[in-house]
């Protein structure tokens, strides 16, 4: 019998993909993997080819949305592999081919890996029951906005909740946002918008590269972010609560070394 | 030789509206109008006497020499003394091809006056009616010049008497015009009448012109003319009759001055508010009001770069000033203002309103900008959109024969297209191929001539090729289009637009980026929308398409609004068919689902599922596709209409009118374009070349059904695409 398994790579190389997802990927017919929804700085196909002791065959956006009922076809007979970065169902893209899969009668599996969302907590100190919805900044299309972004920091931040903006990434067409960008466009929103989300002083956290060796992680001001260099893609911003426990701004303080005068109305902390 | 001296006195008139007057010059194609022209600047001193009629100054481009016709509207300044008093006349050039009426409409907003030249053998033709039409609803007042007189009495032989009903006949039919397209309170007053002096007649060739009052002061007689032909002294008549006097002294004492003329055509071509200080201002033809400048023309210059010529309706532009450009939403430092002289410009740093100017420094302005004080630019309304009644209809690929000439190739085609916005240059991305799309076989023939004259590079070319539009005969059922990945879902439904609705944009009173308030009151009120489908305009394509959207309380559909619009208009540019263009088709979005998250609704994800959505729709709605119908006027000798009628019913022409006058016979029909390419050649032969014709656009018409599916295969085959047409189903996916 065929078998469709969604195996998750992690974030930074071939090494962070599980024992078990390395096992299984090794037992396929044929192993796939998409390489588009994020990148993984130090994911090297020779090496992960070597690893696995097999051919792999990568797949563009478009072979993957377009071929995605040949992929489930093909999963009737055979085991088939799909290897995703970071967790496979964390992207939703992939959602609906696992649905697909099942609908039309064949078996499908998942080998989680780690993601994005289970690394920020560690990296930041925030506590990871107090995140809200997690949005992707995108460039403006025709001078559109992404005001959706907008709208999840601040209903987020009404509730007392962390929000996770992930940065536009377009892997295919070379397009990675860093943190600068990200910054401009927040505030040409702000400026427009006026609701005191994107405010020059509202701290907010910069990571780049998480799971990787050579990560960052740095808390400041909003307009201050900006001019920080945080080296290489991929990057993502975390805008924290309002509300923070007096555990969460040590943290940030230790940790993503954010001003103290940032943190200073915390109830509990003191320097 | 006197012309420095001249710029200094048409300067000092310019300031005097008075003596201002803007006028152009229109004629049916070959009927003398670039020869008239060159009259004109010979009285300016600015060539000499011998050449002109011979040198065709206007001409710049010699293509345009070699085919006695002005392909590009040039300006000049004149300077002409009537009862004792200097006037300047600021002359835009207007081309004699219909093929490109675009250019004429746009000289004509310029302009207060026309001189319609019709040729006396061959009389009022097709063109002569378009040009005619098209200056009463600019409210341009035409006179009439009657050309080439010597042809009536060398080649033709008439006595003077048939030369006096071969006028009274021209002269007729000219006023018709006037009676069938002029607006109550002005045709009465416009239409002409030898004896006032708004009718001249004469021969620029050999330089003579006369009007009747002119003739009866100088105690001429037309006979004096005949016996100057017969005996060979016609030099000494265009000393004593010279044309440019009888031309200028008409313009002079019949065209109104600026101040008279703006009055009455600023409520006519400008739509803003008539009671505002600028609207105010533009009706007194006010120097001292806010800067309005109406742009009729851009020329790509090699050194000074783009020069924009037009004509200032209000204020005085001046070197250095900063203004608006309303189409191009940018402001601009006006670096040069110019005055013409033939085709030279002479740099004069300020032009009071009234005038023709050229400006050297505003890159972006294109053809039919209008340019504001800066002070004005949040209330300033547009001039009219410049409606055109040409479409482009034929194509042909183009490449240089050397391929290291593709950049310049690329540069100059580009140029090009900024200067004349009815040539059409695109590339296929997936063969790489350059293709130049224009009105006509002949204005791609004419365009390919510029760009050899410009860059002397060798191109190879494809033969023309007719352009086709797609278009639908029944509504669709609602269609459910998905994005590539799933996430997102457009509710779309396709109909054909109604006939009311396509004159609304044909016409230009409804376009793309028009109030949306003062088009939805239109289309309500013409056209008989409904209101929600009138206010739910997204968008309307260059190929009279219209979105709508028709949703309500749709979540994030405000952050995809410009992504669908890019996917109606992809859609719109290439139809389901055989890749064509669209034509006439009402896009309708009833509902959507858009993905929360703004990375899984970016365009790679909404434009494909707008079009996907839009292509099923279309196919399942009766598809067809348009061709282009060309109007064809024949003048031809009673025992040649057999030749000329068999030639026009073997390539699916129509015949609509046969009739005769005098030893002509007129013919008046329809033919497609597909069947026009070597049309020349037969109808040369079917007549032994005793056939006048002339062809312009007429409107776009259904393919037969009986050709339709070779048709769609042998373009499909053409492009590389699969020769059967896709299916419904292929858009709607599993």
């Amino acid at each position: 019998m065929g078998e469709l398994i969604f195996i998750g790579m992690g974030l930074y190389s071939e090494k962070s993909i599980t024992l078990e997802g390395i096992e299984v990927a090794m037992e396929c017919d044929e192993v796939y993997v998409e390489l588009y929804t994020s990148v993984m700085p130090g994911l090297r196909l020779d090496s992960l080819e070597k690893l696995l002791r097999r051919k792999i065959r990568v797949l563009t956006r478009k072979e993957l949305e377009d071929g995605m009922y040949e992929i489930i076809d093909k999963a009737r007979k055979r085991r088939i592999a799909l290897m995703v970065p970071g967790d496979p169902f964390m992207a939703t893209t992939h959602q609906i081919i696992r649905v697909e899969a099942e609908k039309r009668g064949v078996k499908t599996r998942i080998i989680n890996g780690v993601s994005i969302f289970t690394a920020i907590p560690g990296l930041t100190g925030l506590h990871s029951y107090k995140f809200g919805r997690s949005v992707t900044l995108v460039h403006p299309v025709d001078g559109v906005k992404p005001y959706t972004v907008y709208e999840v920091v601040k209903s987020n931040l009404k509730m007392g909740l962390h929000s996770i903006i992930l940065l536009d990434i377009k892997v295919e067409e070379g397009i990675f946002m860093t943190i600068p960008e990200a910054v401009r466009i927040l505030q040409d929103m702000e400026e427009e918008l006026q609701e005191g989300i994107f405010t020059p002083n509202r701290l907010v956290i910069g990571i780049a590269r998480a799971g990787a060796p050579d990560f960052v992680v740095k808390a400041d001001a909003l307009s201050k972010l900006k001019h920080y260099d945080f080296g290489p893609p991929p990057h993502t911003l975390v805008v924290p609560s309002e509300k923070l426990h007096f555990t969460e701004a040590e943290a940030l303080y230790v940790l993503a070394k954010a001003p103290q005068e940032l943190l200073r109305g915390v109830k509990g902390w003191r320097r | 030789m006197v012309r420095f001296k001249q710029t200094e006195d048409i300067l000092k008139l310019m300031k005097n509206k008075e003596r201002i007057r803007n006028i152009g010059t229109l004629a049916h194609v070959d009927h003398g109008k670039t020869t008239l022209s060159d009259n004109l600047l010979m009285a300016a001193g600015l060539i000499s006497p011998k050449v002109a009629g011979k040198a065709l100054a206007l001409d710049y481009v010699e293509i345009e020499q070699l085919r006695q016709m002005t392909v590009k509207a040039a300006n000049i300044s004149l300077y002409h003394e009537w009862e004792g008093k200097g006037y300047v006349i600021n002359l835009v050039d207007t081309p004699g091809h219909v093929d490109f009426t675009g250019h004429v409409t746009r000289s004509l907003r310029v302009m207060d006056g026309a001189i319609v030249v019709v040729d006396a053998v061959e009389g009022v033709m097709t063109q002569t009616e378009t040009v005619v039409r098209q200056a009463l609803e600019e409210r341009v007042r035409p006179l009439l010049y009657i050309n080439k007189v010597d042809r009536l009495i060398r080649e033709l032989r008439l006595t003077p008497q048939e030369i006096q009903r071969r006028f009274i006949e021209i002269i007729r039919d000219f006023n018709n015009l006037i009676e069938l397209y002029g607006e109550p309170g002005f045709k009465e007053k416009w239409k002409v009448n030898p004896a006032n002096g708004t009718v001249a007649f004469g021969s620029a060739l050999h330089k003579w012109g006369f009007t009747v009052p002119i003739a009866q002061k100088g105690g001429f007689k037309f006979d004096y003319i005949i016996d100057a032909y017969q005996k060979g002294y016609v030099d000494e008549l265009a000393k004593e009759l010279p044309l440019y006097r009888a031309i200028l002294d008409m313009v002079i004492e019949h065209i109104p001055n600026p101040l008279e003329a703006q009055r009455y055509r600023i409520p006519k071509i400008w739509k803003g508010n008539l009671e505002s200080e600028l609207g105010k201002a533009m009706i007194e033809c006010d120097e001292e009001g806010p800067t309005v400048v109406c742009i009729s023309k851009i020329v790509v210059d090699p050194h000074a770069g783009v020069v924009a010529t037009g004509r200032i309706f209000s204020g005085t532009v001046y070197d250095g000033e900063e203004v608006y450009l309303l189409m191009a939403k940018r402001t601009a430092r006006i670096q040069q203002v110019s005055l013409y002289m033939g085709p030279y410009r002479e740099p004069v740093h300020a032009i009071p309103a009234g005038n023709i100017v050229a400006l050297l420094g505003l890159e972006e302005a294109r053809a039919g900008e209008t340019i504001v004080d800066l002070g004005h630019k949040d209330i300033a309304a547009p001039f009219e959109r410049l409606r055109y009644i040409s479409e482009p209809v034929v194509t042909m690929a183009i490449e240089p024969a050397r391929s290291q000439d593709l950049p310049k190739l690329v540069d100059t085609l580009r140029k090009m297209a900024i200067e004349d916005p009815t040539l059409h240059v695109t590339i296929n991305e997936e063969t790489g191929e350059y293709l130049i799309s224009g009105m006509g076989a002949l204005h791609l023939e004419i365009a390919l001539w510029d760009l050899k004259r410009r860059t002397g590079i060798e191109v190879k070319t494809s033969p023309p090729i007719v352009v086709y539009r797609e278009s639908i005969k029944m509504s669709s059922q609602v269609f459910e289009g998905k994005s590539p990945n799933k996430h997102n879902k457009l509710y779309i439904s396709v109909e054909p637009l109604d006939e009311e609705t396509m004159k609304l944009l044909e016409n230009g009173e409804i376009y793309d980026d028009q109030d949306w308030r003062e088009r939805a009151k239109i289309l309500r009120e013409k056209a008989g929308w409904d209101s929600d489908e009138a206010r739910g305009v997204w968008a309307i394509d260059e190929n009279k398409n219209i979105f709508v959207n028709k949703t309500s309380g749709v979540q994030h559909l405000r952050e995809v609004r410009e992504t669908i619009i890019i996917g109606f208009r992809d859609a719109m540019r290439e139809g389901p068919l055989a890749q064509e263009p669209v034509r006439g088709v009402k896009v309708i979005l009833h509902d959507a689902i858009i993905h929360e998250d703004p990375a899984h609704r970016g365009p790679a994800q909404i434009i494909p599922a707008t079009r996907r959505a839009i292509y099923a729709g279309m196919l399942t709605a009766r598809p067809i596709l348009l061709e282009p119908i060309l109007r064809i006027d024949v003048k031809v000798p009673q025992e040649q209409l057999g030749g000329v009628l068999s030639v026009l019913t073997k390539r699916r022409g129509k015949i609509d009118q046969i009739e005769q006058h005098g030893l002509l016979m007129y013919v008046r029909g329809e033919i497609p374009v597909s069947e026009t390419f070597n049309l020349a050649d037969a109808l040369r032969s079917a007549t032994a070349g005793r056939a006048f014709w002339s062809t312009q656009f007429l409107k776009w018409a259904p393919v037969p059904e009986s050709m339709l599916m070779d048709l769609i295969k042998q373009i499909r085959r053409r492009k590389g695409l699969p020769e059967e047409v896709p299916r419904p189903e292929d858009f709607l996916g599993p």
